[in-house]
């Protein structure tokens, strides 16, 4: 599904974020992406929704080669990739049920299907009866359960998560794991980055390790 | 069907755009009112005025003098060439009784003329309406004719007619350059509404790119939002322009100046001009959100 060979990246001032990275992650995998904070996590996840090219290498996606996507079919390539990021980046003006509904409308989604889809999502995430509610009103936990129900509302077929839990304490980072496993349980692919070393421990997946850039070290849960 | 849907998200995201920001859209509507609206009276007035100089110069006459002796067949030939001539609208014959009882009905001090000089001091004559009162029309025109045989002269008042050309010419260009002037500052005004209601959705546009929303669906609801506020503007001027415009007429029905006020109002925006306006507000606005969004919509 995710394919990466020989991938570098350098950012201007000759900053290198990765370093000939080569990784292959099959479709319905878990895998979790880990190291220290600049290690290249965000790069290479932004690369897999091609937010960021690679300087060198050859980045496959869903059998697409990203490097020769036109920008008209980058649109294609994201509808089928979730994104979750640490800052929950929910849009503070509009409630909850809005937030999700708001990435079907942007894709057309007809009105009946729309709301369907939306209620389904926020019950996943047990935040239904939340639907009304502005974001602010929400506690951390309960806003990165947002901003996970609006990544799966287009029902991609690839989750990725950028540090999710980052802004959360213990107890909520486990319910975050847990519904990263039971959203792949249900067949999605889920990428996870983070250094948070209790989640690592307690996700018992696949785990792909950078440091400074480099892989240094691929081994599948025990 | 999925062309109608996204064709009616985007017009909704387009109209929720011009709602986040009432009073910035208000402003922007108004100054697109009031730049399409004095565009509109330049028009007015540039209508009038143009249609009372195009009377005047329709009323400008070449006299042709015919040359001693011709015949009535050469006189015929004559008048047939100069029907033929598309710069010529009319030819009207004028005897040599008729310039006579002219001459008295202008000068009736002077109408024992013929029996003071003992004959008709008048040539018959033709007397030619140009079809247009462009100067160098009729300049090529008095050219050719006076070169034909069967012409002893040719006269017309040339800095009458240039002055009206040059007098219409010089209102075009008013007309022209004020309104162009105004619909700039239009154009400033809704390109700077619609950025700040680019600004304002600066990350619902970054959510719409990741997600894969397609491009349309990110710029479209910033020209729609464009178009919208210029063509509200647009329509509102015209309005007010022929309420105007009546208004005027009939506050000026019982005054002296009511022959002024006909003169300046009294032709009206002929509709394709009216349309032609309504477009214009509607592209502009388009435009001035197009250059303001630049890059920021789709990058």
């Amino acid at each position: 599904m995710i394919v990466f060979d020989q991938v570098s990246k350098r950012y201007r001032g000759n900053n290198s974020a990765l370093q000939e990275v080569s990784l292959h992650i099959e479709h319905g995998e878990f895998v979790v992406v880990t190291g220290p904070s600049g290690a290249g996590k965000t790069t290479l996840l932004q690369m897999i929704y091609r937010e960021v090219m690679p300087n060198s290498g050859r980045i496959v996606v869903e059998g697409k080669d990203l490097g020769r996507l036109s920008w008209r079919q980058v649109p294609e390539l994201r509808r089928r990739i979730g994104v979750v990021f640490q800052d929950f980046r929910l849009l503070p003006r509009r409630t909850v049920a809005e937030n999700v509904s708001f990435v079907l409308r942007a894709l057309a989604w007809p009105r009946a299907r729309r709301i369907e889809r939306t209620r389904r999502v926020l019950e996943w995430v047990a935040l239904a009866h939340r639907a009304h509610d502005w974001p602010s009103s929400l506690s951390g936990g309960e806003q990165q359960r947002v901003a996970i129900a609006r990544a799966l509302a287009a029902e991609p077929r690839l989750l990725l998560a950028d540090e999710p839990t980052g802004n959360l304490d213990p107890e909520r980072s486990q319910e975050i794991l847990g519904l990263l496993r039971e959203i792949h349980s249900r067949g999605t692919t889920v990428v996870l980055a983070t250094h948070d070393l209790a989640l690592i421990e307690a996700a018992r997946v696949r785990e792909i390790h950078l440091r400074a850039g480099r892989l240094s070290d691929d081994r599948t849960a025990q | 069907m999925k062309v109608f849907r996204s064709l009616f998200e985007v017009l909704r995201s387009a109209a929720f755009d011009i709602g986040r920001r009432p009073m910035a859209s208000a402003l922007s509507i108004v100054a697109m009112t009031v730049a399409v609206f004095v565009f509109a009276v330049f028009l007015l007035l540039g209508h009038g005025v143009k249609g009372f100089l195009d009377r005047w110069a329709n009323q400008t006459a070449v006299e042709v003098f015919l040359a001693d002796g011709i015949d009535r067949g050469e006189i015929d030939e004559l008048v047939a060439r100069l029907e033929r001539d598309d710069t010529v609208r009319r030819v009207d014959r004028v005897s040599s009784e008729a310039a006579l009882a002219e001459f008295e009905q202008l000068f009736p001090d002077f109408e024992n003329v013929e029996e003071i000089l003992g004959e008709n001091p008048f040539p018959a004559s033709l007397r030619l309406v140009p079809a247009s009162p462009d100067p160098e029309r009729i300049v090529a025109l008095v050219s050719r004719t006076e070169d034909d045989a069967a012409v002893a002269a040719v006269r017309y008042d040339r800095e009458w007619i240039e002055a009206l050309a040059r007098m219409g010419k010089a209102i075009s260009w008013f007309v022209f350059g004020g309104a162009m002037t105004l619909l700039l500052a239009a154009l400033v005004t809704v390109g700077s509404v619609v950025r700040l209601a680019l600004d304002d959705k600066r990350d619902e546009v970054l959510l719409m790119r990741l997600v894969g929303a397609p491009a349309s669906f990110v710029i479209g609801p910033v020209l729609l939002s464009g178009a919208l506020l210029g063509g509200m503007g647009g329509g509102l001027a015209l309005l007010l322009a022929s309420f105007s415009r009546s208004a005027f007429l009939s506050a000026s029905s019982s005054s002296p100046l009511l022959g002024i006020a006909e003169v300046l109002a009294g032709e009206g925006l002929p509709p394709l001009d009216s349309i032609l306006l309504f477009a214009l507000s509607v592209v502009a606005g388009t435009v001035a959100a197009g250059l303001a969004a630049g890059k920021a919509a789709i990058t």
